[in-house]
Parts: structure tokens; sequence; C-alpha cells
């Protein structure tokens, strides 16, 4: 097929290696990740130093798997959307610089993109799913926040996590209880055959927009520390019911002070059954579309920056290829 | 024939060889950008494009982790663009070939690898005879053992010479490599170089071999 009107993507920020390849409709026509999952399960979490290293072990044979089975000619692509932050500094680096040496070679445009909009943009991928405006929840590893979203390019910061993200608690939980990383799956799976009844706190659940799961997170650790016998089950329902109050109680407060025509839920953590569960329920309740990218566009994809990068073309967005470990939400 | 193109940023000063002339550009120069910026700048001042590159080769280190690996990915990057191949070659023998090109002499290379630690090679007529990531008076107590004589190059000169004590020894003046010995190391490889074009190369530190021999 011809590659005019696609962008490829390609994601580094953190601990997969993924290339994409998106039309300007959001149809993926090819996409590839090689995950680090086994590799920094030992560590218990992401080893900065050893993800670098693997993404550039990765990055050529993913983009190459992409390009075979797309069977597209790389010089007539679009523009290559790569991420830009906010991640791992050796991470971004390894997606640039490769992504750079890629669009000199074919002669086309590079496009630096927030990987945050590209979270954003996921509920869109392969389908038009979201309804401006939208309220979106990204919920990952690294951030956990409410924006409010009146057009693909036009996003608003409403709440931000004042400490660690909800990804990020999951993680530290399992390590806790012994189950190893990702934690996200392994916790939910283990709520789901427990008892939520340990009192964990909801931090700052009674007032605004932001959140906090740090002093739930030590909440968790203090109690396994001081009971005895306790049972994994129960103290990941527990967590995960804490969890899941804070969530819910943002989400519905941001509904009613920013009336909106769905709710977007992105990020690693959308793909929690629990999470989902709760917000088709909250968007019954208060009338809203639900969005929810499938399970494959959750997680960190490169599909999504692709799709990202087509609102930096419509707008004439040129943002530099230049890494940054940290950007906002509002950031191009 | 088309040209070949080395790449060294293992340092803080930046360089590009292409067809046997180099451009250095320290890193926080203002006009600095990126390895891809300061290869385009090089390639359109002498006329060319990326298409008549033929071959790319790049230091894979030991040295900075982060450039070193933003040199390696640009290069890898490139050349599978341009379906050509790249050599790596490893960062030491790239500091040998700087400091003392066909020395007679074995050429101590030093680069610091933090934690008090240095990367460590002797090299004798280009092949390595010590290979080490290691304290520096280790490294210093090897050479006293090996060496009546040597050339040093690279990072801790002064503390190097200090500490070989009995050895003749020759400071090159050399602190950092070039993009110009790459260049040399791959345009007229010596008959047992380890280094050969692949089609992606990937970076050394002591993680690796063969500081290691494995990844953690």
């Amino acid at each position: 097929m011809t590659s005019n009107g696609l962008i490829l993507g390609i994601e580094t920020s953190c601990d997969d290696t993924a290339v994409g390849l998106v039309d300007e409709r959001g149809q993926v026509v090819a996409s590839a990740v090689a995950s680090q999952v086994l590799i920094h399960n030992r560590y218990g979490g992401v080893y900065p130093e050893v993800a670098s290293r693997a993404h550039i072990d990765k990055i050529i044979p993913t983009v190459r798997m992409v390009l075979e089975d797309s069977g597209i000619n790389p010089r007539e692509l679009e523009a290559i959307g790569v991420t830009r932050g906010p991640g791992l500094i050796g991470s971004l680096m390894v997606g640039l610089d490769t992504a750079s040496g890629l669009a000199a070679g074919w002669g086309v445009p590079i496009v630096g993109v927030n990987h945050l909009r590209g979270h954003l943009r996921s509920a869109d991928l392969e389908e038009q799913r979201v309804e401006f405006p939208a309220m979106i929840l990204l919920v990952s590893g690294g951030h956990t926040l409410l924006a409010r979203m009146n057009g693909p390019s036009d996003i608003k910061l409403i709440g931000n996590t004042l400490d660690d993200s909800v990804g990020e608690a999951y993680d530290k939980v399992s390590r806790m209880l012994g189950l190893g990383y990702p934690g996200g799956p392994v916790v939910d799976r283990m709520a789901g055959a427990g008892i939520p009844h340990i009192p964990f706190p909801r931090p700052v659940i009674n007032h605004g927009l932001d959140f906090s799961f740090s002093g739930l997170k030590s909440a968790v650790m203090r109690y396994l520390e001081a009971e005895k016998g306790w049972k994994v089950e129960d103290v990941a329902a527990s967590f995960v019911a804490a969890c899941m109050d804070v969530l819910v109680a943002k989400c519905r407060r941001a509904l009613a002070a920013y009336p909106s025509s769905s709710l977007v839920i992105v990020g690693g953590v959308a793909a929690s059954p629990p999470l989902r569960a709760a917000a088709a329920q909250l968007c019954d309740e208060a009338g809203v579309r639900l969005c929810l990218p499938p399970l494959k566009w959750s997680t960190d994809n490169g599909a999504m920056i692709a799709m990202a990068a087509w609102d930096y073309l419509a707008t004439d967005n040129h943002t530099p290829a230049a890494p940054q470990t940290s950007l906002t939400i509002e950031s191009f | 024939m088309g040209l070949t193109l080395a790449i060294e940023s293992s340092s803080i000063n930046y360089g590009v060889t292409l067809d046997g002339a180099e451009t250095v550009l320290r890193r926080d120069d203002p006009s600095f950008t990126s390895i891809g910026g300061l290869v385009q700048t090089t390639l359109a001042a002498a006329g060319h494009t990326t298409a008549d590159i033929a071959l790319i080769a790049v230091n894979l280190g030991p040295g900075n982790l982060s450039s070193v690996r933003a040199g390696v990915a640009y290069a890898n990057g490139l050349a599978f663009s341009l379906g050509r191949q790249v050599v790596g070659v490893h960062g030491l023998r790239v500091l040998a070939e700087t400091a003392a090109p066909g020395a007679d002499l074995p050429v101590l290379c030093l680069r610091n690898a933090g934690a008090g630690n240095v990367y460590a090679a002797v090299y004798e007529h280009g092949r390595p005879t010590l290979m080490r990531h290691d304290k520096l008076s280790e490294i210093a107590t090897a050479v006293r053992a090996a060496h009546t004589s040597v050339i040093v190059a690279g990072s801790f000169r002064d503390q190097a010479i200090a500490l070989l004590d009995g050895v003749d020894v020759t400071d090159s003046g050399v602190e950092v490599p070039s993009s110009l010995a790459t260049y040399r190391l791959t345009v007229t490889p010596p008959a047992d170089a380890d280094w050969a074009p692949a089609d992606v190369v990937s970076p050394i530190n002591e993680q690796t071999a063969p500081f290691t021999g494995e990844i953690p």
C-alpha cells in the first residue's frame, strides 16, 4: 500500500519499545510492541539504565517488523512522530535519536510528541469514540490526572497527583505483597478473590480534583508490618477499593464542575477491570458516554503517538524532537 | 563510490568525519542541537546528502553513557533507513588511535566510569592486552607489572602518571576520542580488527562484554 497519509509513531518513554503506523482517521495499519516486562520483573520495577539499553537493541527490529507487516514505502510517510517526553531521559533519547536517523535517511519530517497527548488520543484509535467536550482521566504508572478536552488540541489540566501515580501505588503494593512487577494485573486479580474489609485511607477524597496515593501506599505498608495473619487477597481488595473510591469520586466531582459529553479513561490502569466497572456505573448515573480504548491501546504503544502527531501537523505545530523528562498535558 | 560517515559522541566533543574531513562541536555550544543536526550540517557544508553515504561508523563507548547511546541510536537509524550497514568500534580502541596511531609503545587508554572507577585498556600494536573496569590504582598495579614504558591517553592522566612509579610514561595530551580515528579504523581497518559492518550495533559499558560479559 502507499505510505501517503500515514505517520510512523515511535514510543520509548519508559519500558516498552513500540512502533505504530496510523492514518489521519486513526486507522492502525500496523503496530508492534517489544515489552521489557520480563527484564524489569527481576528488579521489581523499571531499571532506567537497562530500559535504555533494551530500547537500543529492540527499536530497529520493531520498526522493521511494522514496515514489513504494512508493506509500505517509508520514504512516502507523511512524518515520523516520536515521544519527546515526559519519560526516562535515556529511553527518550534512544527513541528520538533513532527517529532522527530514520527521518534523515528517508527524507521525511520528524515531530516530537508529548506522550500524555498520545494517551489522550488513544481513545480514538480505530474508531471515533470521544465526544467533545470530554473529561479525561489519565491513569498510568507515571501519571494520574484529570483534564478537560474541548477538541483534539484543546486540553486543560484540572487535576493532578500531588505525589505518586495510582499505577506506581499498584506496583509498590504488589512488591510489598510479593506479587512482582508489573503490579496492576496481578493486584486486580488478587483483589477479585478478596474481601475489602481493611479500612485503608482515601486520601483527599472529599475536596478538589487533585489526587494523592503516597499515604495510601504507606498505610498498606504499616498494616502489613503491624498485623499478622493477613490474607494477600483481602489486602489487595481493600487497596483496590480505596483507589477506585478516590478515582470515581474525583471523576464524579469533575463531571459536575465541567459538564461533559464523554468520560475518557486512558493509560495503563484503564485496563483495570474494577476501574472499568466503576466507571461504567458512574457514567450510567451521570448520563455521560464512557470511552475506553481497547486494552491493547491502553498501555504504551506507537499507534497513539502517531495519532497524536496528526494533531501537531493539523495545527502546524513543529515541536522540536528534543527530550523533555517533564511535560504537562497542556504542552505540545 | 559512496562516502563513509564516522560519528563520535562519547564525550562533550561531538564529532563527525565525512570523507576524511572532521567537524567537531561541543555539546554545550549554543549552535549544537543534536548529533543528527551536526551530521546534516556537515553533509550540507560538503555539498552532500544522506543518499551519498555508503557506510556509517560509530564509537560504541565506553564513555558518557547517554551521549554514546545518542550516537549509536542515530547511526543505527540512519543505516537502516538508507539500507546501509554500520560499523561499531570499541571506544578505547578509538582513543588509542586518536592519541597514538601506529605507536610502537603500549598505549594505556582510560575513560571515567564513575563511582571511582575507570574503563581501561592497554593496546600494543592495536591489540588489547589489558581490558578492565576497575579502580585506577588497580589498573596502575597491573600496568607496572607488565610494562616498562607506556603512552597514556584519556581521563585521569595526571593521576595515572603519578601511580605509574617506575614506568617510563609519555603523556599523549589526548583527553577524548575523535571521529577521525573511528573513520580511519573503519576505512583502513587493521588485519586483526574485531569490528565489521553490521545491520545494528550496541553500545559498550561496564555491563557488557568485554567488561563483565553479560547484561545484568
